[in-house]
């Protein structure tokens, strides 16, 4: 049996819409400093697969599932190294202050930028101190999950999985209010 | 969009918003990330990554950029097929290229209509919520004066960017950072047009956290 990401394929792997759909998940994704890099980011994350798929397989080639799973991680190895780099910048400004310019911040605005990270902290205050069931069905509910969707990735019944993301939720306010977050 | 709708889009964009990573050297390796959105992981290991991606902004943004690049290849069918294509601009396959995939897609989303089979796509309420649709008439051709593009709004875009292109993917203009959902195109950029030309535009809405939301591609035709 040949696993999916094994699995070789007589079709020559299509690197031109990956890089079209990586370009455009980055877009859609991540913050403006890391979306406006897309293109480069993409860029070496598919030569580093690339060069992978030449050392280790020779001619083979592979499933497009394969190839987008191996691409995604090199991106991501490319933006965790961007990452490192940017914290040390902003730390080295001093972010306790709390009004340095982040440039890792979609918000154009300085305040509105640290008003959004203050908020983005309590939440993850919160989601540590929720039951962990709770924790799950709510973290994946601010992940963009659909409820159903919850519930298969989770192993739930789509009842439990609305009654927890709804209980969850509402701790969640709870929490956020108790800190002095309205939402 | 509900009260609840929209609180939940703030806190998500709050979710979202950039946070230093607690300990990078904790944080789980990218193939371990798309195995658990994919949900290919054991329940302990799933659990323990979503216990991460709880309380590490940088993994939980890994998180939704795989769910959103397993999300990309796998809605490309979404589009209607004959009328709209997917796709950002400057990186369309010629027209034929086009027509074949959306008489492949007619044929594969009817099949998967009839039997209601196939592998379950992961749907997310807030591209649900926020897919941009074109508010053109139908079937009826651009004027060369007065044009207006018109679309559906998105809630909580900052702004809107648009861009139009001829078949032949040549620009024929954009404009960006607009407010409204609609766009005045100039008399002067369809004055070179011949009349008959086929129009290809799309829009981006910029959210507030910096995100966007692309639309299909829409077509016009010039009078």
């Amino acid at each position: 049996m040949v696993s999916d990401s094994q699995q070789i394929t007589g079709e020559a792997p299509d690197f031109t819409q990956l890089h079209r759909d990586l370009v455009r998940a980055v877009d859609r994704v991540c913050p403006r400093w890391l979306a406006d890099r897309a293109d480069d980011l993409v860029q070496v994350a598919l030569m580093r697969v690339m060069e992978i798929q030449r050392k280790r397989e020779g001619t083979a080639e592979f499933s497009s599932s394969y190839l987008k799973k191996a691409a995604y991680s090199a991106l991501i190895d490319e933006i965790r190294r961007l990452r490192r780099r940017q914290e040390v910048s902003i730390e080295s400004d001093g972010e306790e202050g709390g009004t340095v310019f982040d440039p890792a911040s979609p918000e154009p605005d300085p305040e509105r930028a640290s008003a959004s990270r203050q908020i983005g902290r309590a939440i993850r205050d919160c989601l540590g101190a929720m039951v962990p069931p709770r924790r799950h069905a709510v973290t994946l509910n601010l992940q963009g999950h659909s409820v159903p969707e919850i519930g298969r990735l989770l192993g739930w019944t789509a009842k439990k999985a609305e009654n927890l993301v709804y209980r969850g939720m509402a701790d969640l306010r709870g929490c956020l209010g108790s800190k002095g977050i309205q939402n | 969009m509900s009260q609840d709708d929209q609180q939940l889009s703030k806190l998500r964009a709050a979710f979202a918003a950039p946070a230093a990573a607690p300990n990078p050297e904790s944080c789980p390796a990218p193939e371990t990330i798309w195995a658990a959105v994919r949900g290919e992981l054991p329940p302990r290991e799933l659990r323990e990554v979503v216990d991460h991606t709880a309380v590490c902004a940088a993994c939980a943004e890994d998180w939704r950029l795989a769910a959103e690049l397993i999300r990309e290849s796998s809605a490309a069918p979404a589009a209607v097929p004959g009328k709209v294509l997917q796709g950002r601009f400057g990186r369309w396959r010629p027209l034929t290229a086009a027509a074949a995939l959306a008489a492949g897609l007619l044929i594969a989303v009817g099949i998967y209509r009839l039997g209601d089979f196939g592998p379950k796509q992961p749907t997310y309420r807030e591209a649900e919520s926020t897919a941009i649709r074109s508010l053109m008439p139908a079937d009826q051709p651009l004027p060369r004066q007065g044009a207006v593009l018109r679309w559906s709004p998105v809630a909580g875009a900052e702004s809107y960017d648009v861009r139009v292109s001829t078949e032949d993917l040549r620009l024929v203009l954009t404009a960006e950072s607009r407010k409204e959902p609609s766009y005045a195109i100039p008399e002067s950029a369809l004055s070179s047009l011949a009349p008959g030309t086929k129009l290809l535009w799309q829009v981006d809405a910029v959210l507030p956290d910096g995100s966007r939301r692309s639309s299909p591609t829409f077509s016009a035709v010039v009078r």
